[in-house]
């Protein structure tokens, strides 16, 4: 086999071994996001339900329109386990926004955990600086 | 207040659909909708769209084809540059005025008109087998890794600002300059603009500016609508859809523009 044959093949076999890795960690994304995105939603369709018949028929909020509710912000993270409200909608709705904002990260520990595997340092590296500004993002509130 | 959901659901869910047919995050459409209809404060705003975006990225990838693969490697390292601008960007936002914030976002709205406009001139080549085959071939190099950093970081910047992906910056840079196939582009923005909108969000989220009663309503009909778009993509007029965008840009940036500019 010739020098040329030879280069092509292995050019080949690598283009091949890509679109493996890559449908591989895509399929497991598409796996994550049903298991995180569609459960939070359908929290979210549940707590909004709870927090429309607990207040149902009265108004909520006071001022000139509905959405001046001062109550109703997210919990804090460092709360949420400290709370005792757990039932509440409000609760509920945190928890859900913060399983979304989560699912990105999950994401990329998903091609951390590949480019170990693969032994792909600079990607290893690149993969934990992301996750280490996600962190510092979340922490930096308290 | 039901209505007011409803109503909320159903922007989501168009910003959904038009994000996942454009090629653009929802975040472009919800925030115009959630400050000019609504009448909410534009930080409440970007942060709802923030989760919006987080919900597209999820939504296209819950629905998309197992082919149309992102190169994670590559988008894994211009996010590094993408998120450091968002977490940068998002805390000075909650520095700037609502005014300032509503010119800032008038000006991405124009840009991304441009980049619609761009995108409609192109003349859409026929769809074959080959054609998506060659849309996400795997035998190339990135290259020009400087700038493509330079434009994530700008990306991310503006994610921080504005709500929004940085999609529409994305693409171009990495297909236009990185020489990277226009498909796999697409799917590694999409990886990508759900890392940035996260980093954001979380400092919007420890800021106490993200509102349930409109992020929740906003993320369902924007999750739905993503599936939808994404589902939809080949069966809807996506050039007629692209020109009304430019004109609908149009109109939302001079809007901003006047809200900044006079309240």
């Amino acid at each position: 086999m010739g020098l040329t044959s030879w280069s092509k093949l292995t050019a080949s076999a690598a283009t091949e071994s890509t679109r493996r890795a890559r449908l591989r960690i895509s399929l497991r994304m598409r796996a994550a996001a049903r298991i995180i995105a569609v459960p939070a939603l359908i929290i979210m369709i549940g707590a909004l339900f709870v927090f429309w018949r607990d207040t149902w028929p009265f108004p909520v909020g006071v001022g000139a329109t509905e959405w001046t509710i001062a109550s109703t912000t997210t919990i804090p993270v460092s709360e949420l386990f400290s709370t005792e409200d757990f039932l509440a909608p409000n609760w509920w709705m945190s928890v859900s926004i913060l399983a979304l904002i989560a699912l990105p990260a999950v994401n990329v520990t998903l091609v951390l955990w590949e480019n170990l595997r693969t032994r792909r340092w600079l990607d290893v590296a690149a993969a934990l600086g992301v996750l280490a500004i996600l962190l510092f993002g979340a922490l930096s509130g308290h | 207040m039901l209505l007011n959901w409803l109503l909320l659901v159903l922007v989501g869910m168009t910003a959904g659909t038009m994000g996942a047919l454009l090629g653009l995050g929802g975040g472009i459409f919800l925030v115009p909708a959630l400050t000019l209809i609504f009448g909410l404060p534009i930080r409440v705003a970007v942060g709802a769209s923030l989760i919006g975006v987080i919900a597209t990225s999820a939504g296209v990838a819950v629905a998309s084809r197992p082919g149309s693969s992102a190169d994670t490697s590559l988008g894994i390292r211009l996010e590094l540059a993408s998120a450091s601008g968002a977490l940068i960007a998002s805390f000075l936002a909650g520095k700037m005025s609502p005014a300032t914030l509503s010119l800032i976002f008038a000006t991405i709205v124009l840009a991304t008109a441009y980049y619609t406009y761009s995108k409609a001139r192109r003349a859409r080549p026929p769809v074959t087998e080959a054609a998506v085959e060659a849309l996400f071939r795997t035998d190339y190099k990135p290259t020009h890794w400087p700038v493509g950093l330079a434009f994530s970081a700008l990306a991310g910047t503006f994610s921080g600002l504005a709500g929004t992906g940085g999609g529409f910056i994305k693409v171009p840079v990495m297909y236009t300059m990185m020489d990277i196939p226009l498909g796999v582009a697409t799917a590694t923005s999409n990886f990508m603009v759900g890392i940035t909108a996260a980093a954001s969000a979380t400092v919007y989220y420890s800021r106490g500016d993200i509102n349930p009663l409109v992020a929740v309503p906003t993320a369902l009909g924007v999750f739905i609508g993503a599936v939808m778009g994404a589902r939809l993509g080949r069966k809807l007029p996506v050039d007629t859809l692209r020109k009304m965008l430019i004109v609908l840009l149009i109109i939302v940036a001079a809007q901003m523009a006047w809200k900044g500019l006079h309240g």
